[in-house]
């Protein structure tokens, strides 16, 4: 009885102990570690496939995520008013607007970014980036002031889906880099 | 002088102040500035609307537009200066460049080649520098097998690859894993090919 009750006792202690020292392992944040890591203890196989369904929402929902912004800056989704913060997520639809002092860049999921300066407005028009199903599309629309874009993967795999549009004329792309600047029409 | 000789003096004249007007206030005039790409190549636009279609091919060139109706102008070069005063609120605002790491597998499996684990520190280095929260991490397999089960291998890649990341301290929210089994190929193979280049995981950091 006693001795069953110290295999018993035992097992609890190397279980608990175990519970412990993995987390310990895994959290070590020193690169050197990680690797050698790796190379000893290799995650089991397979692992949970919980994250399909995850994946696809996320490609589903934003399109974009603001990474810099300075000065006045809105964001109107659905007629709101969104506080423009770091890693805000930028939806089709949405509406990009700097002040007198404002600026927003953002960094779209094909790796196209976007920045405006002052006093200007960019609306998002179209994005659909699948790769794997063949669609593609990046419309943006710059109504008024500056803009910096640089085209990302869509315009590599597919230049004609691309388009840059301003009230006056329409931008198409083979991969690169532009500026543009629209005056403010109302003024 | 004949009153003929008036009128097209005067037409001359607003001509040159139409003209001298356009040289000296490019401020209210809308501009489409092709730049050099941030890997050091020049890609081509065209700049289109009713009345027709410029093309701007060499970096550091600039059309105007007056409006949808009169056709781009043909593009002429604009300087630093310039680009920088009417700018250089956007470019500075530019976000940073996203960098896209490749790594390889052994074949059939979410074991990462010797070679490629080595640029795990890079990755975190990158993640870090950013204090990226936008991270992306899909797998990709050869075309050994059925596309199934690539697909499942392509998965695991991903999983294996975001786990490493999460390990190393990356926040697991901030990755998005996807799996595009054999459908999206490095280099085109037929069937059945073993291709190291292809059993790869990409991780961009945004």
């Amino acid at each position: 009885m006693e001795k069953k009750t110290g295999i018993i006792n035992c097992v609890i202690f190397l279980s608990l102990a175990f519970c412990f020292a993995a987390p310990a392992v895994v959290t070590a944040s020193d690169t050197d570690q990680a690797k050698k890591l790796m190379a000893e203890k290799p995650l089991p196989l397979p692992l949970p496939a919980t994250l399909p369904a995850e994946a696809k929402a996320v490609e589903e929902s934003e399109v974009a995520m603001v990474k810099t912004f300075s000065g006045k800056v809105a964001i109107t989704r659905l007629e709101k008013v969104i506080t423009v913060k770091k890693d805000e997520k930028i939806y089709v639809g949405d509406t990009l607007q700097t002040g007198g002092d404002g600026t927003i860049g953002i960094t779209f999921k094909d790796n196209s970014t976007l920045s405006l300066g002052h006093n200007s407005t960019v609306i998002i028009q179209s994005f659909l980036f699948s790769p794997a199903y063949g669609k593609l599309s990046m419309v943006n629309r710059l109504v008024k002031g500056t803009a910096a874009f640089i085209s990302g993967v869509i315009a590599k795999l597919s230049p004609q889906s691309v388009h840059f549009e301003t009230p006056v004329a329409t931008v198409g792309f083979r991969g690169t880099t532009i500026l543009v600047r629209i005056e403010d029409e109302t003024k | 002088m004949r009153p003929g000789a008036i009128n097209t003096m005067r037409f001359l004249f607003s001509l040159l102040v139409v003209f001298l007007l356009q040289s000296c206030c490019p401020v209210n005039k809308n501009l489409f500035v092709l730049m050099p790409d941030p890997d050091g190549t020049t890609g081509i636009i065209t700049v289109t609307n009713q009345g027709g279609t410029q093309v701007i091919d060499k970096p550091g060139q600039v059309t105007t537009v007056t409006d949808i109706k009169t056709p781009p102008a043909p593009p002429v070069p604009i300087d630093e200066k310039e680009i920088s005063r009417i700018f250089g609120a956007a470019i500075l605002a530019q976000p940073p460049q996203p960098v896209t790491f490749i790594l390889n597998f052994k074949t059939g499996t979410a074991d990462l080649t010797e070679d490629s684990a080595k640029k795990i520190p890079d990755i975190v280095a990158a993640i870090s520098q950013r204090n990226s929260s936008d991270i992306s991490v899909v797998g990709h397999s050869d075309t050994v097998g059925s596309k199934q089960r690539n697909y499942q291998i392509s998965l695991n890649r991903a999983l294996r690859m975001r786990d490493i990341l999460v390990s190393l301290g990356v926040d697991r929210q901030a990755i998005a894993t996807e799996s595009h089994g054999e459908d999206n190929p490095l280099i085109n193979t037929g069937d059945e090919v073993e291709e190291v280049r292809n059993r790869r995981v990409e991780v961009t950091v945004r």
